[in-house]
């Protein structure tokens, strides 16, 4: 166990990049946390925790000791992520080819855990709302999965197609709320980093 | 790493294999230059072939139309020589090239070789040459200034057997025109080189009459304006004089022999260049008042034979002139496909910027 600050860590990873990892095995979780709260969508959630830890990576050697929590430096890069997603609505993977890793598909067990970690209770009401703005099979995906809590299996067989074409529909249905609510000025989280 | 995400988990193990050939290429002595900007240099060396290739063609093409132009002037000219772009760009103008085997007719293209109008300064400076070719300009009524030196050149094939005659012909056409020959060279008595002087008057004229001699296998004539350097001594000339006035006024006031002395000496100074600049205003008149007109004679079949000047002796100055000539030539053709390149590439990015933007819109809407 590496006792170092994460200032430190990310100081010592100018010129001992494995530093760099004991910082990943620390924030990793918490930045797919704040990702999925915010996007509601396990799959952008997933793709953005990586960018960003992707970009932290290359641009190490930018990080300027200012006195503040380290680990502020590297949310400033997830807000910069989750900001270009919300604009455009797609995830970048330039960070990620710079350094050389592949995007890798989400697994099918990961999809479940990381829709544990949205709390949906204080958008539910305004989740309703937004679901209305839904092409229909993403709705009834959504419904089916996020309403009446059913596991993909099930939702695949209600809806009559693949399980990975049910996880899709309900991922791109997310994604699609968590947009939406954006745009009404909805926060999606309650912690603040 | 402890968690209970397999995607995590995966990339710390792809992260932390990267951080290790990281820490090993750390090592290693680093390359010079990162290789994030490969693509760029290498960009940058693209678009500079691109803008040296269009340079190129533009250039070419524009010569071709200034070609072709003159071109156009010979034709609707015939007889007369065609001017030809600026050999180089320090105010020497070539006129006319070589006309192989083809008879020159009609006069030489029109030059003020002989200037006129300058007798209000010659009456500041009393021993500047009278200035005009004819020593008749004082009255002319346009003011021409410019000042060009023109020589010319001209090699003709002759009869068999008549090189003798030619040569006295030479001798005579120099003498018609009020000038003579200033120096001559003959080969095997049936070739032979002469440098005649005419005055820049009968210059026209005495290359019109050379050109019958035989059969024309070159013909040159080059002006150099010296105007600009002609200008500049009558500057200088000006405030000497004005200078050694006041100085002759001091004199007058003088009243020990030191102050005398001081001022003599200054007087010396002054007159010296007065003289060397009356000199060098008397060597340009000479220059512009008279032509040089280079002729080589040969019957068919003889060696050419070569002045003295015609041996082109290598020379480290002219390289590095030429060497400098070369680059901004290189820098000149890069600007002008530069100016070329630019607004297209603009016209490009707004193209891919418009189509990225219209992409992104689309993105969204096409996943609900």
């Amino acid at each position: 166990m590496d006792e170092r600050s994460d200032i430190e860590l990310l100081l010592a990873s100018r010129v001992e990049p494995v530093a760099f990892v004991e910082l990943y095995r620390r924030h990793a979780e918490d930045v797919l946390r704040y990702f999925a709260r915010r996007t509601l969508d396990p799959e952008a959630a997933a793709e953005l925790t990586a960018e960003t830890f992707a970009e932290a990576y290359a641009s190490r050697r930018n990080y300027r000791d200012t006195g503040a929590n380290g680990v502020a430096w590297l949310y400033g890069i997830a807000r910069h992520q989750l900001g270009r997603f919300f604009r455009t609505g797609t995830i970048d993977a330039a960070a990620r080819r710079r350094i050389g890793i592949a995007r890798e598909a989400l697994p099918a067990d990961d999809y479940e855990r990381i829709e544990e970690l949205v709390d949906l209770g204080p958008i539910r009401e305004a989740l309703a709302e937004a679901l209305e703005t839904l092409a229909d099979e993403q709705r009834d995906a959504l419904r089916l999965r996020v309403i009446d809590g059913l596991g993909y299996a099930e939702v695949a067989e209600r809806l009559g197609c693949a399980e990975a074409a049910a996880r899709q529909r309900v991922s791109r249905g997310l994604r699609r709320i968590a947009l939406v609510l954006q745009e009404r000025g909805l926060s999606l989280a309650t912690e603040v980093e | 790493m402890d968690t209970e995400f397999e995607f995590l988990r995966r990339f710390e193990s792809e992260l932390s294999m990267r951080a290790k050939a990281d820490a090993r290429r750390e090592a290693s002595p680093t390359p010079k230059y990162p290789r994030r900007w490969k693509p760029w240099v290498a960009v940058a060396a693209i678009l500079l072939v691109l803008a040296a290739g269009i340079g190129v063609l533009a250039n070419s093409g524009l010569s071709g139309s200034q070609a072709s132009m003159a071109a156009v002037g010979a034709a609707r000219n015939p007889g007369a020589f065609v001017p030809a772009p600026p050999a180089t760009n320090q105010g020497r103008l070539t006129f006319g090239s070589s006309h192989q085997n083809q008879s020159v007719r009609g006069a030489v293209g029109d030059l003020q070789g002989a200037p006129a109008g300058v007798g209000a300064t010659a009456t500041t400076a009393p021993n500047i040459q009278q200035e005009g070719a004819n020593g008749s300009s004082s009255n002319a009524a346009p003011t021409d200034l410019s000042k060009i030196i023109r020589d010319g050149q001209i090699a003709l094939t002759i009869d068999d057997g008549t090189f003798k005659a030619k040569a006295g012909t030479v001798a005579h056409i120099a003498a018609v025109n009020g000038g003579s020959i200033l120096s001559s060279s003959t080969e095997g008595g049936d070739s032979g080189s002469f440098t005649v002087r005419v005055p820049a008057a009968n210059f026209d004229k005495a290359m019109f009459q050379l050109s019958q001699l035989g059969t024309v296998d070159s013909s040159a004539s080059q002006g150099q304006d010296v105007t600009a350097q002609y200008v500049d001594l009558k500057a200088h000339m000006k405030i000497y004089l004005s200078r050694r006035k006041v100085l002759f006024g001091l004199m007058d006031k003088a009243t020990t022999i030191g102050q005398s002395l001081a001022l003599q000496n200054q007087l010396d100074q002054v007159q010296l260049k007065i003289d060397q600049i009356t000199g060098q205003i008397n060597y340009i008149n000479k220059q512009v008042a008279e032509s040089t007109i280079k002729v080589d004679l040969h019957e068919p079949g003889a060696a050419v034979a070569e002045s003295p000047d015609a041996i082109d002796n290598p020379s480290l100055g002219r390289a590095w002139d030429r060497a400098v000539q070369g680059i901004l030539n290189v820098v000149a053709v890069i600007l002008i496909g530069l100016g070329y390149l630019i607004p297209l590439l603009i016209v490009a990015g707004i193209v891919f910027l418009v189509v990225q933007l219209v992409r992104r819109r689309r993105a969204p809407a096409d996943e609900t």
